[in-house]
């Protein structure tokens, strides 16, 4: 009965699917393909955000490219200050990536999130053993040291202490975005959104605010507020109109 | 308007967000073993890239947005299951949205791109014949192409098509009914076109 309904192949399209199915594809495009799949495992590796989970990536063979790619990532990320972060964030007060760069690779092989240091107040108040051991350098306050005419260690460590924060930060700021991604991951956008929020009060301008617009317009989407994603989204092309964010949208018109 | 579609297309296409959410909660073994079946099957996916008209230009970009998502989709794997019909269901998602963000059809440059000028005869002719197959392909609508291909080419079960693709099963069949129409009719017009054109 289906045979009537369904009408069989044609000899020539036969011929040309036996031909299709024994096809060799490019080897040359097989071979970047492959690169460039491991450089994005790679990548996400050297994000700082899979730091902790740091198993050894089967990716052996030609690095060059690869590593270019993790370079142009991370400064995508701007996270180019993040590799002093391991060595200096002892001295922070919460000291997040430290602890995370710290503990050997498969420290914490079964939990499903990261430990993120707490906001506010009671991380403030928190003993922490890293920072009494550190505290004595940090103690004299950094502007009045560093004004000091012919003080140039304490100059040093305004500019050591500046990065640190830097680098802190940024720790902070993904720790506050990582339930956004999650949450998004997981088809949770409501707090997503809520991830996203805390993190605009907490970091108005901070350094992720970038990805966070853009985690806020996929979160605002999934939700089903599409006039909302829409305005995000428009906002995010004004706001950051050579962001590698839209690269995939530059066959688009202009808005 | 043309936002709406843009961001429709949002969770398979942004590669730094889905790069996002590619590092959620994944074991690095869990990556490799992602890794190996892609390097096991670039060959077919390619392919399968072709067959659904992506051009030459953009080749690269898409297999690309096929790796990401398969990282993202890891989970949904079902290792009890052939892989191939699993992967065609992302290529042809990826594919889709590739399509509709670019607002053309994908199969601009491919028939003609290749230089044939420095192959042997019998590669020339399986080339010309894999070309003139892609043509005829470009011209059935690519949700019947899907299941053209996956029957026809990649011998997949309707059965398993019609889960692979979210349809139910009368509409893979109705789709492969007209699909085969459409490639004979086109096929026809571009064999009558080459005896023409000698």
């Amino acid at each position: 009965m289906l045979g009537k309904w369904l009408p069989a192949l044609s000899p020539t399209a036969q011929s040309l699917f036996a031909n299709e199915r024994a096809a060799d594809e490019d080897a040359a495009l097989q071979a970047r393909a492959l690169e460039r799949a491991k450089a994005t495992l790679e990548g996400e590796r050297w994000s700082g955000i899979q730091m902790r989970r740091a198993g050894e990536l089967a990716a052996p063979g030609r690095r060059s490219r690869a590593l270019r790619t993790m370079v142009l990532m991370a400064a995508a990320l701007g996270i180019a200050g993040l590799a002093t972060a391991g060595v200096r964030l002892a001295r922070q007060p919460t000291a997040p990536v430290a602890v995370v760069a710290a503990a050997p690779p498969h420290a914490a092989p079964s939990r499903p999130h990261p430990v993120y240091p707490k906001l506010g107040p009671e991380a403030a108040a928190t003993p922490d053993p890293e920072r009494a051991t550190t505290e004595p350098a940090r103690a004299a306050p950094v502007t009045s040291s560093a004004a000091e005419p012919g003080n140039a260690s304490a100059a040093n460590g305004a500019v050591a202490h500046a990065r640190t924060s830097n680098a802190g930060q940024y720790a902070l700021e993904v720790g506050l975005l990582e339930p956004a991604r999650t949450g998004i991951a997981r088809g949770d956008y409501a707090a997503a959104l809520s991830a996203i929020g805390r993190h605009q009060r907490e970091y108005p301008s901070g350094q992720l605010t970038e990805e966070r617009e853009a985690l806020r317009v996929r979160a605002l989407w999934g939700s089903g507020q599409k006039p909302a994603a829409e305005a995000a989204a428009a906002a995010f092309r004004r706001r950051y109109p050579r962001s590698g964010l839209l690269s995939w949208m530059k066959a688009q018109p202009a808005p | 308007m043309t936002k709406v579609g843009t961001f429709a297309q949002l969770p398979t296409v942004a590669p730094q967000i889905a790069r996002a959410d590619v590092s959620s909660s994944r074991e690095p073994a869990e990556a490799n073993e992602c890794l190996a079946l892609y390097r096991q099957e670039l060959g077919y996916l390619i392919g399968s890239l072709r067959r659904l008209g992506v051009s030459n230009s953009d080749i690269d970009d898409v297999l690309h947005e096929v790796f990401i998502v398969m990282l993202r989709r890891w989970e949904d794997y079902d290792r009890a299951r052939p892989p191939r019909p699993w992967l065609f269901g992302i290529a042809f998602r990826v594919a889709s949205g590739h399509r509709r963000r670019n607002g053309r059809e994908l199969l601009r440059d491919c028939p003609d791109a290749e230089d044939s000028s420095a192959q042997p005869d019998e590669t020339l002719a399986v080339t010309q014949q894999r070309q003139m197959l892609l043509r005829a392909l470009a011209k059935v609508p690519l949700e019947r192409r899907a299941v053209l291909i996956l029957h026809d080419v990649d011998e997949v079960a309707m059965r398993e098509i019609a889960d692979q693709l979210s349809v139910p099963l009368f509409t893979a069949y109705s789709r492969l009914r007209k699909a085969r129409s459409e490639l004979d009719a086109a096929l026809k017009i571009l064999l009558k076109g080459g005896r023409d054109a000698r």
